[in-house]
């Protein structure tokens, strides 16, 4: 194998582990609102996502990124909170507004941050800034697009298969994602 | 009820543990010069499970069961025989510690079996990754506790 090979490996079973379940709730909430035939708009707004988190991974030589790791373990379920809750609003619910776009950039930019410490061991002592840190953001982008595509068969089997509205799905998976999310913003509250 | 909701709520952590270390071996001139990275945090707590709660890294660099260690758990094999290592030196630097080893080995070698078992009985979710330049060949092996041996292929 080539290196890029197992830093893209890397990169992936990261998100496909249960290490990243955080990651994973985000984007199964940002996408519920979602038809299946608005898929490429999912695929747009996750890219939007990984697009955020790798410009904060990469920007961790700078100071500007070190920013209180307590704080941080609360921003990123205060993320989900927030996408939730949009999603309950027509204004989240329009499914052509690029909206969603922008919301997943600059919470990719806060997720991001709490991969701080993966910067060191991906960037010092490789002979090439990107020669890691390049497969290793392609490899959380492509798990990423693995749940998409397997959230994506679920909702159509739910839409087609068993006649339901997406509103309906919306509704169940924006309160549990808010649920579980609201409990660990309380867990790590910093201040 | 109550056990569901906090069993759940304990597997979505904002903040991930990445149990990783990546080594770069690079054989020239009849000698295989090997750095590893890992997160200093585990390497210390690797050596308390070995040495003793009170162990610390900053004085580990005294102690010669470091490189016995370090040693037992990184290494190469050609055709079945071990490659005889030495412990060169680490450095630690904040959040990272470097490992240096060498290996003598005459002549560039056509296949190694790598294996590289650090923090494999600490960590389950554990990945060493271990690249290895040889002449303008650069393989790279993917070690977890599941497969901690791979071959690479210099051909």
């Amino acid at each position: 194998m080539h290196p890029f090979t197992n830093y893209l490996r890397l990169g992936y079973e990261h998100i496909i582990s249960l290490a990243a379940l955080d990651h994973i709730l985000f984007l199964i909430a940002l996408m519920a609102v979602y038809q299946t035939k608005n898929w490429l708009k999912v695929v747009i707004a996750v890219s939007f996502f990984t697009l955020g988190h790798s410009v904060t991974l990469s920007l961790g030589a700078l100071d500007v990124v070190n920013i209180d790791q307590g704080l941080i373990e609360f921003l990123i379920p205060l993320t989900i909170v927030f996408t939730a809750l949009l999603n309950l609003t027509k204004f989240g619910q329009n499914q052509k507004s690029n909206f969603k776009y922008w919301i997943a950039l600059s919470f990719g930019l806060i997720h991001g941050l709490g991969f701080s410490n993966y910067y060191d061991m991906l960037v010092m002592g490789e002979s090439n800034y990107w020669q890691a840190l390049l497969p290793f953001n392609l490899g959380i982008e492509l798990a990423q697009l693995l749940v998409v595509f397997v959230m994506l068969i679920i909702m159509g089997i739910y839409g087609f298969m068993l006649n339901k509205k997406i509103r309906d799905w919306n509704l169940f998976i924006s309160g549990s994602a808010f649920g579980l999310a609201l409990i660990m913003c309380i867990e790590n509250w910093p201040f | 009820m109550g056990i569901f909701w906090i069993i759940l709520v304990s597997l979505f952590k904002p903040a991930h543990d990445f149990h990783v270390s990546i080594s770069q071996a690079e054989w020239e001139n009849g000698l295989l010069k090997c750095t590893i990275r890992v997160f200093s945090e585990d390497l210390e707590m690797s050596l308390q499970k070995d040495f003793g709660a009170d162990y610390r890294l900053e004085t580990a660099l005294k102690d010669e069961r470091l490189a016995k260690y370090v040693l037992k758990h990184y290494g190469f094999r050609q055709d079945g025989q071990m490659l005889k290592g030495e412990f060169v030196g680490m450095e630690i630097e904040n959040d990272l510690s470097f490992l240096y080893l060498q290996f003598p080995l005459e002549n560039a070698p056509a296949s190694l079996d790598v294996y590289n078992l650090l923090f494999f009985d600490s960590f389950e979710d554990q990945s060493n990754i271990v690249n290895v330049q040889c002449g303008a060949v650069l393989r790279s092996a993917f070690l977890s506790p599941q497969k901690n041996t791979q071959i690479l292929e210099f051909k």
